[in-house]
């Protein structure tokens, strides 16, 4: 089992101290509420040789050794919230972590591309620091068959900058796509925007916990997200805004989609604090139950505590409309293709929202190439 | 081409269609009336394989086939077309892709090889222009947003596009101004030959006007009770459905 084969495998990494941690150490089991639906040892590990980088499409790529007007790299100490076991391997794997500082020169519309490629357990943080009134895309970019990425970040946005953060967990090199444990902590402070995009339809056990929390007030923070498991898939979206400042606005729209065996898990918190008021807070979760052997726990989750806000939220699990299913018929689609439409329209609708046309060709091309539209 | 044999259907267990007995050769045109309610649509949905409406008794054959034993997608195939009285909205499904796949299905069940590209936007141009739909709604989602005359001039559109044998057009006429009335209809003409049929369902004697229909029938309680030639239709656009109501209430 995977927590039994962990120990070897940091050793091998050259991390003993780590491999001492998955020895003493507990991992999240069904008991905790937030690992319910997430079985650990579901995870499955085989080692396999680092594949050649393939991007697809232009961007900066961020590494050590990145050179571009308005960005500054460096090595930082960063201390994630120590929740679980895998908190434990992130704050132990480095002492500091690439720090990768986003000035207002940087003026640049290419994204910036943090990309995780396993061979076996890594661990992969990151510090941004978006400063005041600076721009830029953030893209993250998962490769390597079979694998567990655990991929940390640390956000800071400061006033009045916009920092637009994607996630694209579904196979763009046709290389396979790893196991993953994402975790980002994202802060904002005054008149900023964070804006994350999430789309996830490859994999087989993946968790991502998100947590923004708001330092300052006239913010924005947007998440959107496509959450598809088909086959034996397991998606774990968390996400969790702490609402901590008066005037914030925040929007959420997550889909899911579940068919054959997979799994999805749909977690939204959203925190107004007694002080946060003239909050503005938004959330909506649709999903779509395709299999009697599927399952989906969409689970809104606000925890309201000012009285003068305006928060609004909103979950459904359903099926298919019948009568859009009929109408395609009568014209001559058979049943299969009327749902497949249908089903990617539905997840077409979270990566409409993509601004950057780049980015949201590659995505749609994906999605309609994965459902054979 | 069609012929339907003592069509008895039900909808969670409540009779709506009670003995239907109707046949449309190839080069008509058929017109069915009658009051709201009088089961016009459910015998349209029925025709077109809705799975809701259970079939208790009857036949329906097209060109020779038994068409109740085939999927809706099958019926479309072998040249049925519904252009409904109430066209759904697909939000994110876009109209050129949808009916591009629709005609190549349609295409490769007559044996035809999928159309290039180029030989699917002329026809889609030629056919949206015979209806007055501008380019853009091709690209818009099907029927999202649509206007009640647009969402009825899309239907005509797909009719145009699919070319089927018999046409089925449940109220097209309605919620169409004067002047789109004319454009369908005037579409509906140039579509009409000796191999395709149409069945057309309205209220108002105003469509019959451009679409003249050979054969008139009036359906009332689940059951066509009076058919007769277009003078039937003027006659009720005069008269009503009193008359035809107390002559046949004995029945019902
Ligand atoms: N899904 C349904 N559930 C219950 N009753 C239904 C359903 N669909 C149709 N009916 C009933 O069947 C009857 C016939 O309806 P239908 O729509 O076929 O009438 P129509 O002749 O097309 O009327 P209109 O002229 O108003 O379009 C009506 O009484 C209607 O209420
Ligand atoms: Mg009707």
């Amino acid at each position: 089992m995977f927590q039994e084969q962990l120990p070897a495998l940091f050793e091998k990494w050259g991390k003993p101290e780590l491999a001492q941690i998955a020895k003493n150490g507990s991992f999240p089991n069904r008991k905790v509420e937030s690992w319910k639906y997430t079985p650990v040892q579901n995870i499955q590990i085989s080692e396999s040789e680092k594949s050649t980088l393939n991007l697809p499409f232009e961007g900066i790529l961020l590494e050590p050794n990145t050179q571009a007007e308005g960005i500054q790299i460096g090595f930082e100490a960063v201390d994630f919230p120590r929740k679980d076991i895998f908190d434990d391997f992130a704050n132990e794997s480095f002492q500091r972590v690439l720090t990768v500082t986003i000035s207002r020169k940087f003026k640049s519309e290419l994204p910036l591309i943090w990309i995780h490629q396993p061979t076996s357990v890594s661990t992969d943080c990151i510090k941004i620091i978006v400063e005041d009134g600076a721009t830029a895309n953030f893209v993250e970019l998962y490769q390597g068959n079979q694998q567990l990425a655990l991929t940390y970040s640390n956000i800071l946005v400061e006033s009045k900058a916009i920092f637009n953060h994607y996630q694209f967990q579904f196979d763009g090199f046709k290389a396979g796509m790893p196991q993953v444990l994402s975790k980002i902590y994202a802060q904002q402070h005054a008149q900023s925007t964070y804006q994350h995009t999430i789309i996830t339809f490859d994999g087989s056990w993946i968790r991502n916990e998100l947590n923004v929390t708001h330092l300052g007030e006239y913010l924005f923070t947007g998440m959107n997200g496509l959450y598809v498991a088909d086959g034996n898939r397991l998606v774990d979206n968390h996400t969790n805004l702490e609402h901590a400042k008066p005037n914030g606005e925040s929007s959420e729209f997550y889909k899911g989609i579940a068919m054959d065996r997979g799994q999805a898990v749909f977690n939204g918190r959203i925190h107004v604090f007694q002080d946060a008021q003239k909050t503005n807070a938004f959330q909506n979760n649709q999903n779509l139950l395709l299999s009697n052997e599927a399952q989906i726990n969409a689970k809104p989750q606000l925890e309201i505590f000012a009285d003068d806000v305006k928060c609004s939220h909103g979950a459904t699990v359903g099926k298919l409309r019948q009568d859009e299913i009929f109408y395609l018929q009568s014209r001559g689609l058979s049943k299969e293709t009327a749902t497949q439409l249908l089903t990617n329209a539905f997840g077409a609708e979270v990566i409409e929202k993509i601004e950057n046309e780049t980015l949201r060709s590659y995505c749609l091309e994906a999605w309609n190439n994965k459902m054979g539209v | 081409m069609l012929q339907i044999k003592n069509l008895h259907a039900q909808i969670e267990g409540k009779p709506i269609l009670k003995g239907i007995n109707l046949e449309i050769n190839a080069g008509t045109v058929h017109a069915i009336m009658g009051p709201n309610g009088s089961g016009k649509s459910t015998l349209s949905s029925v025709i077109a394989g809705r799975e809701e409406y259970e079939v208790t008794e009857g036949e329906i054959w097209f060109n020779g086939v038994n068409i109740l034993e085939l999927e809706p997608e099958e019926r479309a195939r072998e040249g049925l077309f519904l252009a409904f009285q109430y066209p759904i909205e697909i939000p994110g499904v876009s109209n050129a892709n949808f009916i591009k796949m629709a005609v190549n299905e349609v295409r490769k069940h007559k044996g035809l090889e999928s159309l290039s590209a180029t030989d699917f936007l002329k026809l889609m141009r030629e056919k949206a222009a015979l209806v007055g739909l501008k380019d853009d709604f091709l690209k818009r989602s099907v029927n999202a947003g649509f206007s009640g005359g647009e969402k009825k001039r899309n239907e005509i559109f797909q009719l145009a596009m699919l070319d089927p044998k018999l046409s089925i057009l449940d109220e097209t006429d309605s919620g169409l101004d004067i002047d789109a009335l004319r454009t369908v209809a005037e579409g509906v003409n140039a579509l009409k030959n000796s191999e395709n049929a149409f069945l057309v369902i309205t209220h108002y004697q105003r469509l019959l006007d451009y679409i003249v229909p050979d054969v008139v029938h009036v359906l009332y309680d689940g059951r066509i009770v009076e058919t007769g030639d277009k003078d039937l239709a003027l006659k009720l656009e005069d008269q009503g459905y009193d008359w035809v109501i107390e002559k046949h209430k004995q029945e019902a």
